[in-house]
């Protein structure tokens, strides 16, 4: 299969900065990165997403000295970057680096993430893109009594929510939602015309076509995909409109909230997530690894295959690096 | 005066760069580039560039810090970064942390979840230039600012990382800005990704060019190799074997000061630290003590600079000088109040270093190093190594290998901390006995190399080398475990601290050690059983170490809480009710800003047990949990992290 021809084959317009940008100061555009710009920047984690990110995008040029690769020769259009670790303290200072070094107008999050069953349907190899973030540290549980515990596990065999006590933390942090113009005027588009799915590199491990499901993600700090867990758990009861759970995305977006400090710079942001795994309540945890090795690549190729296309979709759109916004200080 | 629009900050720039001291002629540093502190240390470097590579890696970077020791030409560096910025158009902004004052203590206290508000008390109480951070967003096109700190070691140590975290998220804001950072050379744990590590150098062939001279090897691993003294030695004459020897010559004739004028300036000096904890002091206060005119040669000679009703010394070195002249004198003030002050609570070392260097009997000096080391065991070293560096020292040989043989042990220390800086500190120790302690590859060879040792003994080294050398595992005489409560040797003292827990030791001994931590007198001591009960986890011993936590001395609660810790990474049946009893007590520990401190510090192990991040998960949790700032909670998720990470290293 190969990737439609799309804004991404095209060579960009704009410079990389970078060799340029050394030594004496050069006449440089306004909202420029530490690198350079681009229009989207990628971040992935696992390497199976970041190889397939790679070769749908074209993102083959290394930046020297960098962790990036670019799309294109001495273009940046697209930079991205595999994530140093997965949960959501790497997630926020890969994010705000990649603001910092390139500006990019859109940040994408792309990979693999676990899907809540029963919610919306969901299965193995569908793509999640949220359109709405909770962040589940934000109300802790403290440990329960041997009794509680009793009755939790009591009211989980008859598959009845179980009641704990609650603690509120004494601060939130404020992040960003995924952009609603983004669904509104590519997401929702390429979700419904349905030819994404022929850029899809891997094979199926089972028949059936993938769906792209528009719902809300629940992110924590914990590796969530040990069902057994009791805080797994916990936070699938908590967050009853979650379809899908992952452990980067809320680094992501307070990174993205907390760059937004002009009218000069103003980034999208878009989640997209291909479903390995189902967290059940009622399942052994090497059952759900073994359904995450299963469809994992699968998964990460169905992500990536819709972030491209979106991604392409966005490409085409005018490029405002071309027109400066701000007017010179004095 | 504050600044108002492009325009004026860039005359208000200038004016201050007509301002900045650079010593001609200008030397050419060579600067190391290292992306790790093990790099940096081991003299590792990525790459090698002349000064002009400061302004490239910091503005591809965003930040950079320069790391040396005090003299090595870090602020001279700056400025002519600062000139030369300035020459291209560009928008440096100097702050110089010399000039931190008490008074910032309560702003910065209480701007502490806001990075911006601390930013902006840098550049508008400490800059050379007022400037508000907006200003610096409307640049014209291409043009950008570069932030120099100078002096992180100036401000005191719990103040540096507060430094580092709000420049760092000032580089964040701003993509064409830059921040150069100087500071001694000491591992830091830096904020966020992508700091550039750097340092600095002068080498043989530069020394022969400036001073006319052919090249002599090794010079620059010298006084010379200083450029603070090399500059002296150029225009001064002063081309001493020691840096206090420079000092002592330049106030002698250049300043043509007495001894009493130099006891009286010295005197006054001292007193300057002990009571502002600061590079500046109350000029009136200064006159009074030093005399009027000691000060007025002072100022004269621009040794002194005042500003307003402060006042700061040209480099902070004359400074130390004249404190460490007054300490040297003064046997009975060789304790831990005259240290902190001197060192700014352990932050810079060099006063106890030109002190060091003026005790002449080697029994005195020894016995300085000691008090040093029972006070602060890195600080000992630190003026061993830069007494050694900069000229000659009167520590005897033994000495030497006594605590250079303490520091190799601690290489394999459980706590990833401990066995870092001792690293560190046996890195840059100029002798050949360090660099054999370094490749040492076990501890028995540390021990093989002690033994074999030929070093004249006095009664008290016997005694230690006796100590040092019996071998891990093996059971020890209840005349060693009594060394413990020597309240006169603090190294033997120490050393059986050390030794007690490679030991086996019986319950006799073990009720002892326990009994000495809750009910010795001597607070040394308490503190000593505490280290050593670390090696020795039982249910006994915890109960002892959590009863320590409430010790009325705060090192006693920083041994008992490393050691509640060790307990916990030595034995694994132990692990989860340790972890589980402080994370109960975390309001509690949290009261205590030293103790969580440690406790932060000591959850990062050498080689961490498989189930090491899941059990510490809880404490870490609750202090997340309970924090009461943003900007706590966010530490204890980057605290977090670090676990995981170094859980889940190869």
């Amino acid at each position: 299969m190969s990737p439609e021809p799309s804004s991404l084959d095209r060579p960009s317009g704009s410079a990389d900065l970078r060799a340029e940008g050394r030594g004496k100061a050069q006449q440089l555009p306004e909202s420029i990165g530490r690198l350079g710009t681009a229009r989207i920047g990628i971040l992935t984690i696992i390497d199976e997403e970041f190889d397939e990110v790679r070769r749908i995008f074209g993102a083959t040029v290394p930046v020297p000295d960098s962790p990036y690769y670019a799309f294109g020769s001495g273009s940046t259009d697209v930079v991205l970057r595999q994530m140093a670790d997965r949960s959501n303290v790497p997630a926020a200072l890969c994010a705000g680096r990649l603001i910092e070094d390139f500006r990019p107008e859109l940040v994408i999050v792309t990979g693999i993430a676990g899907g809540i069953d029963g919610r919306e349907g969901v299965r193995p190899g569908d793509v999640v893109v949220p359109h709405y973030l909770h962040y589940a540290e934000f109300c802790r549980l403290d440990p329960p009594s041997k009794c509680e515990r009793a009755v939790r596990a009591l009211a989980r065999m008859v598959g009845l929510p179980s009641s704990r006590p609650r603690r509120e933390l004494h601060r939130y942090f404020a992040y960003d939602q995924p952009s609603v113009s983004l669904r509104e005027s590519y997401v929702d588009g390429v979700r419904v015309d349905g030819e994404w799915t022929s850029a899809i590199s891997a094979d199926r491990p089972e028949a059936g076509a993938p769906v792209v499901i528009v719902g809300s993600l629940v992110a924590g700090e914990k590796i969530l995909g040990d069902p057994t867990h009791d805080w797994q758990r916990q936070v699938v009861e908590e967050f009853s409109d979650a379809v899908a759970i992952d452990m980067e995305s809320i680094g992501v977006a307070r990174a993205i909230h907390e760059c937004r400090r002009d009218v000069g710079y103003n980034p999208r942001f878009l989640v997209v997530r291909g479903v390995s795994d189902l967290v059940r309540v009622r399942e052994d945890a090497e059952d759900n690894r073994r359904e995450r090795g299963r469809w994992k690549r699968y998964a990460a190729c169905a992500a990536a295959a819709f972030a491209h296309r979106v991604g392409s979709r966005f490409l085409s759109s005018r490029d405002a690096r071309s027109n400066p916004m701000r007017s010179e200080g004095g | 005066m504050a600044t108002s629009g492009v325009a004026g900050l860039h005359s208000e720039l200038r004016k201050v760069g007509e301002r900045l001291e650079i010593p001609s002629p200008e030397f050419q540093f060579t600067i190391g580039w290292s992306d790790t502190y093990d790099a940096l240390f081991g003299k590792s470097y990525r790459s090698s560039t002349s000064i002009a590579g400061l302004p490239v890696e910091a503005r591809q970077r965003g930040r950079v810090i320069l790391h040396a020791e005090g003299g090595a030409g870090k602020t001279m560096i700056l400025h002519r970064v600062y000139r030369d910025r300035l020459a291209d158009d560009e928008y440096p902004v100097l702050i110089d942390l010399r000039g931190w004052r008490p008074p910032l203590f309560d702003a910065w206290k209480y701007w502490r979840s806001n990075a911006m508000m601390r930013m902006r008390l840098l550049l508008t109480d400490m800059a050379a230039t007022q400037v508000d951070e907006s200003l610096l967003d409307s640049l014209p096109t291409g043009h950008s600012s570069f932030i120099l700190v100078d002096g992180l070691n100036e401000v005191p140590a719990d103040i540096a990382p507060g430094i580092l975290d709000c420049v760092d998220a000032f580089a964040r804001r701003h993509p064409t800005s830059s921040v150069i950072v100087t500071d001694r050379l000491v591992r830091r744990d830096l904020p966020g990704e992508g700091w550039a590590l750097a340092t600095i150098r002068i080498s043989d062939e530069e020394i022969a060019r400036v001073r006319n001279q052919p090249r002599t090897d090794k010079l620059s691993g010298g006084l010379l190799g200083t450029a603070f003294f090399l500059d002296l030695a150029l225009k001064k004459g002063l081309d001493s074997t020691s840096g206090s020897k420079a000092f002592a010559a330049y106030f002698e004739h250049q300043l043509r000061f007495s001894r009493e004028q130099l006891d009286h300036a010295s005197s006054a000096a001292f007193r300057a630290y002990t009571k502002r904890s600061s590079r500046t002091f109350e000029f009136r206060e200064f006159a009074k003590d030093a005399g009027e005119a000691t000060t007025a040669a002072l100022m004269q000679s621009g040794t002194i600079i005042q500003n307003d009703s402060f006042a700061y010394f040209k480099h902070h070195l004359f400074h130390d000088y004249l404190a460490s002249v007054w300490l040297a004198q003064h046997r009975d003030s060789w304790n831990a109040p005259s240290f902190d002050a001197v060192t700014f609570r352990a932050s810079s070392f060099d006063a106890l270093a030109l002190a060091l260097e003026q005790i002449e009997k080697p029994n005195l000096a020894d016995r300085f190093l000691r008090q040093v080391y029972d006070w602060n065991f890195y600080g000992s070293i630190y003026a061993l190594v830069k007494g050694r560096s900069l000229g000659s020292v009167t520590v005897s040989v033994e000495m030497e290998l006594a605590l250079l043989a303490v520091l190799a042990e601690r290489r394999w220390d459980i706590l990833r901390v401990t066995a870092e800086r001792v690293t560190d500190a046996l890195r840059i120790f100029p002798s050949s006995l360090a660099q054999r302690l370094l490749k040492a590859p076990d501890f028995d060879a540390v021990l093989a190399i002690v033994r074999a040792a030929k070093v004249v003994e006095s009664t008290a080294l016997k005694l230690w080398r006796r100590v040092f050398t019996i071998s891990p595992g093996s059971q020890v005489s209840d005349d060693i475990v009594d060394l413990l409560r020597n309240p006169n040797d603090s190294l033997v003292g120490w050393t059986v601290a050390n030794v007690l827990k490679r030991a086996v030791l019986s319950n006799t001994q073990l009720v002892l050690l326990r009994q000495l931590l809750v009910s010795h007198a001597d607070r040394t001591v308490r503190w000593r059983a505490a280290h050593a009960l670390g090696a020795h986890p039982s249910a006994q011993s915890v109960d002892a170490l959590f009863g320590a936590l409430s010790d009325e001395y705060h090192w006693v609660r920083y041994g008992a809480i490393r050691s509640i810790v060790e307990c916990a990474a030595r034995d694994a049946a132990l692990r989860t009710p340790i972890f589980e009893r402080l994370r109960r007590q975390v309001r509690q520990i949290a009261q205590d800003e030293r103790t969580v401190e440690e406790l932060e510090k000591c959850l990062l192990l050498t080689s961490p047990p498989r189930d090491w991040t899941a059990s510490v998960e809880g404490v870490l949790e609750e202090l997340w949990a309970t924090a009461e700032t943003l900007e706590r909670q966010d530490h204890w998720r980057w605290v977090a992290y670090q676990v995981q990470r170094s859980g889940s290293a190869p």
